[in-house]
């Protein structure tokens, strides 16, 4: 098509009207959608509903222009066009009148749309109202913090590039600012894990300033220039209850003046919010030593915050190789030095690893970062941590986690560290909860308050901090402990395995194993049991082998393999310790294997070798009673029923107080006090014992069989019934395994 | 000539959904949906062609999704990055398959809705909800926080949620749910076989049973109501610990016996037994 029938083309376009009447098309329609945009919310019209009107209406576009091309409209009404040209229906001055008018209500829907949305000129954010999002934030846990007007979030700065190196230097550009604004006594700063959640998330800011808590969000975005080695800077602080643009501004600077940036940045900050930085101190040398200017060292540093937030084993290790190239890179970077010591630290403390030889890398790390920045209040809080390790520092790192508190009390993990070393009970409760409103996020504050509920029986807040755990992170193993334990104790076994199975997945770590072993054998899968337990072997730490081998024996004992039981027992009676709990199990270990002879003097010997407990309280309230009803039934067949009935007495006491305590529901219990009747002879109280038992949870339906005191039932026809129950209750257990492990397999 | 420039740019812009997914692919009739989504919603409809569709956004933070049918296994996964799962919106799709087909889904935060799949299904999630309508064989629903809610299945069915609640409806077959701090109410007909447990919420059921059915109810501080549908064919075992055993099925009245509450009755031939349980929950036995 030549240029002269293209102009020619263009005019008839003209003529007819076809150009004006797309013009006039678009700007008419675009305020009714964005009309509609606005109110949708309001009347729950869904999105589906909006996505099939915006589709309508620029379907009519073609049909309009065809409309335009064949017809036209001029005062004479509507015709086939002539070829003639005609006075228009609307005059030039009317048709640009119009277009003003409909002008006007863009920019005014604009507007409005702007103030509802908050956050209009956010690169990466927009809202777009949906059902799901209010429903993420009414889920948010009850434990939410009053909203300050001193209280502000860093939203991660937003990187202009694909390369990710630009992005984690963003990040740790980020980070820098949050630990500077951090150290303001007055102003409460949300968390890094909470923060930096919504990273690369399109939430408005509205949003995330009542998820977190907080009355300011800064944010921004970071464009570096590799050729002239420059990083350009544009940051911006929000109201979030307004929406409004607070103050914003551009920096240009070379990457060596990332320092300038942070303190021009943090200094803007704190004149808006009117308060003063670094309580009154200027941005001199003693905290410049926490940051870094270097892109390398910030990118490794921003890394291992990632990998430390997890506390599994592999990201625990990956935190501390990141923190070490951190260093590296940056010997004089403080809070790398503070974050390869927390690293270390935890590592220990998970036993992930060599207490010695990491405990000295730990302190090496963290006076390292004291030297830099002795006011670092988040090396103070490292250095606590480390020295929390040590049994008889707990009171040195007490008094480092408030001075860590004192000086950044925006830290939630000084808070929740400091907690862990807290005797009462209504003081730990109160400071786990203010690490989760430091932190909300954060997935090892919400276990920390998740584990303190459960230990009170408050299992109905254990579920919601559960829920908020898994969406912060679905990766996070502890979470998944927490249900487990909380299905195995109320005799959900299939949930309980589901659970510990995922959480071993995510971790390895073997006390996850160990339990999914155990559970697979009180359901009587032998074969997945054994699989779990070949895993294992070798992992057990020594102090906890015989707590395995007992697991192990209900594997053999349902199974009936009386050999594989006896080669179990006969393995727990040749183990040797110095505490009395290897005692006790060798003395067991003898009694199931019928070597009853001497029992009751072996019993004697052990109480008076002067030995002691090594997990005491748990061994007490756990294997004691245990220990003391098998003792006191070989007194009874030896006549000493006197005896027997002290001993029972004594172990019935240790169960009741287990029974009576709100927060403990242990359903063995129940089947603890099942035996004690059964010796005494009462076999009414034993069965209606051992029904409260299966009805609380108790699951070990191999146990009477192996049980000398409970066999005596087998042919009661009442025991016959309630076993029958469990088994059925066990077979579904099975049966759903087995449909799974169908669809795992294809059919 | 410009602002419509303008206008077509923005409206272009809102256009674009960068990880929109709409994709489709032959599948057997009877053959077996495997769907992983780590969060978001995911609604699954039957539908009466020899083909999957998979329509809807993928998580803002999802990496992929794998689409892929072998050996009449079809397997659809939202792929996510192991290290980076900030909170974002997750995945929102409509997945169609075959009525016929077997389903199971993977999920953690997220709400699963099926309806009108007949074939066995596996729906399991961990803080979502689940929602069905019209399941035809087996179907094992599992949550950890959400709650369950089905109506006109016919069949096996299997609920479980640890705090949810359970809400069958018009079910046809067997039963079994477990819940323990939410509550479980069933109305179903034609079952020979129903376990419900809870430990401390409500169990409530509306049943008509077979002939020598089996029926077990356990709570331990929770309420259980039962109503039985006529014609009524039970031995009843009614025990509890400390909760009122309040009987309306029939005259015989519960009786004490070392400290325990217990009703034994039986209506009509006894073909079928009816066992209910608490610990401290209250029992109430009546005609549905």
């Amino acid at each position: 098509m030549s240029v002269a029938s293209l102009k020619s083309f263009y005019e008839e376009l003209k003529r007819r009207r076809v150009i004006r009447v797309a013009t006039l098309y678009v700007v008419a329609i675009w305020p009714i959608i964005q009309l509609l945009d606005i109110i949708s919310p309001a009347l729950e019209i869904p999105e589906s509903v909006l996505r099939y009107l915006v589709i309508a209406f620029f379907s009519g576009l073609p049909f309009a222009l065809i409309l335009a091309w064949i017809f036209d409209l001029d005062r004479d009404g509507v015709h086939l066009d002539d070829g003639q040209a005609h006075e228009p229906f609307l005059g030039s001055r009317t048709d640009l009148t119009l277009v003003a008018v409909l002008c006007v209500l863009v920019v005014g829907l604009f507007l409005v749309q702007v103030s509802l949305e908050d956050d209009s000129l956010v690169e990466n954010g927009s809202d777009d109202g949906s059902i799901e999002q209010r429903e993420l934030v009414r889920s948010t846990p009850e434990v939410v913090a009053p909203v300050s007007d001193n209280s502000i979030a860093v939203k991660p700065f937003d990187s202009f590039s694909e390369n990710p190196r630009d992005q984690y230097f963003a990040d740790g550009l980020s980070e820098e600012l949050l630990n500077v604004l951090a150290r303001v006594p007055e102003l409460r700063v949300a968390a890094r894990t909470s923060s930096f959640a919504y990273k690369g998330v399109n939430r408005n800011i509205s949003e995330i300033g009542r998820e977190l808590s907080v009355a300011h969000i800064l944010e921004g975005s970071v464009r570096a220039n590799d050729i002239d080695n420059t990083i350009r800077v544009t940051a911006q602080l929000i109201n979030v209850e307004s929406g409004q643009h607070v103050w914003s501004e551009t920096y240009t600077h070379q990457y060596s003046d990332v320092f300038k940036i942070q303190d021009e940045i943090s200094g803007a900050v704190a004149e808006k919010l009117k308060v003063t930085l670094f309580a009154g101190k200027t941005t001199g040398s003693g905290t410049r030593g926490a940051r870094s200017s270097n892109p390398e060292a910030l990118i490794a540093f921003g890394r291992g915050q990632q990998e430390l937030s997890r506390r599994s084993k592999d990201s625990l290790l990956a935190a501390a190789s990141y923190f070490e190239t951190a260093v590296a890179e940056d010997q004089n970077f403080a809070l790398a030095f503070a974050g390869l010591c927390d690293a270390y630290t935890l590592l220990v403390s998970y036993e992930y690893a060599d207490r010695d030889e990491f405990l000295i890398k730990a302190r090496q790390a963290v006076d390292r970062a004291l030297e830099l920045d002795p006011e670092l209040g988040i090396a103070w809080a490292s250095k606590g941590l480390l020295e929390s390790q040590y049994p008889d520092k707990k009171e040195l790192a007490r008094s480092l986690l408030k001075k860590a508190m004192k000086l950044n009390p925006s830290y939630a993990m000084a808070v929740m560290w400091y907690a862990t070393l807290i005797e009462d009970d209504g003081e730990k409760m109160q400071l786990y909860e203010r690490a989760v409103k430091l932190d909300p996020k954060s997935p090892v504050a919400s276990y920390n308050l998740a584990s303190m509920y459960a230990v009170q029986g408050r299992d109905a807040e254990v579920m919601t901090l559960f829920s908020h755990i898994v969406e912060s992170d679905p990766n996070y193993p502890k979470g998944y402990e927490l249900v487990a334990q909380l299905a195995s104790r109320n005799g959900r076994i299939g949930e309980a395995i589901r659970h510990f199975e995922r959480a071993y997945e995510l971790s390895e770590d073997l006390n996850y194993g160990v339990n999914v072993s155990k559970l697979y054998a009180d359901i009587g899968d032998f074969e997945q049991s054994d699989i779990w337990y070949q895993k294992l072997a070798g992992g057990v730490p020594e102090e906890y082998k015989n707590r395995v081998l007992w697991f192990r024996i209900g594997r053999f004992v349902g199974a009936k393999d009386s050999q594989g039981v006896t080669d179990l027992l006969r393995k727990i009676e040749q183990t040797h310790g110095g505490d009395l709990e290897t005692e006790y199990d060798r003395l067991l270990a003898r009694y199931y294997l019928g070597d009853r002879k001497n029992l009751v003097r072996d019993y004697d010997v052990a109480l008076a070798s002067g030995k002691t407990f090594t997990h005491q309280d748990e061994y007490i309230k756990e294997f004691l009673p245990e220990v003391q009803i098998v003792v006191a039934s070989q007194l009874e067949s030896e006549g000493e029923s006197a005896r027997a009935n002290e001993l029972l007495a004594s172990a019935e006491a240790t169960l009741r107080e287990n029974l009576d305590n709100p927060s403990r529901h242990w359903p063995e219990d129940w089947y603890g006090m099942a035996r004690i009747y059964a010796v005494r002879g009462q076999q009414q109280q034993a069965l209606i014992h051992l029904q409260r038992a299966v009805d609380e949870g108790w699951r070990e339906h191999w146990r009477p069989g192996f049980d000398p005191i409970m066999q005596t039932y087998e042919s009661n026809p009442v025991f016959v019934t309630m076993m029958a129950g469990l088994e059925n209750r066990l077979t579904i257990i099975r049966d759903q395994f087995e449909m799974e492990a169908e669809f795992a397999m294809g059919f | 000539m410009n602002l419509l420039a303008i206008c077509l740019l923005i409206l272009m812009s809102f256009a674009t959904q960068a990880k929109d997914v709409n994709d489709r692919r032959d599948a057997q009739p009877e053959g077996l949906v495997k769907i992983a989504v780590l969060r978001g919603e995911v609604e699954i409809e039957g539908w009466d062609r020899a083909e999957i569709e998979v329509k809807g956004e993928l998580d803002e933070l999802a990496t992929d999704l794998r689409f892929e049918v072998k050996d009449g296994v079809t397997e659809i996964e939202v792929i996510m990055p192991r290290h980076n799962v900030n909170w974002a919106d997750g995945s929102d799709l409509v997945i169609r398959v075959p009525f016929q087909s077997k389903v199971a889904v993977d999920a953690v935060s997220t709400d699963i809705v099926v309806e009108d799949v007949r074939g066995s299904l596996q729906l399991r999630t961990i803080s979502g909800e689940i929602k069905m309508k019209g399941g035809r064989e087996r179907m094992n629903l599992k949550t950890v926080s959400g709650d369950i809610t089905t109506e006109d299945t016919v069949g096996r069915l299997q609920a479980s949620s640890t705090s949810g609640d359970i809400d069958i409806s018009n079910h046809e077959g067997d039963f079994d749910g477990e819940s323990m701090s939410g509550e479980i109410d069933v109305v179903a007909k034609d079952v020979s076989r129903m376990r419900g447990s809870s430990v401390s919420g409500k169990v409530s059921v509306k049943v008509g049973f077979t002939t020598e059915a089996r029926a077990e109810l356990t709570s331990v501080s929770g309420k259980i109501v039962v109503r039985v549908m006529k014609p009524i064919d039970l031995s009843l075992q009614v025990d509890s610990n400390s909760g009122d055993i309040d009987n309306d099925l029939s005259d015989d009245k519960a009786f004490e016996m070392f400290g325990m509450k217990s009703l034994r009755s039986q209506i009509g031939k006894g073909s079928g037994t009816l066992t209910v349980r608490s610990v401290s929950g209250a029992i109430e036995l009546e005609e549905g």
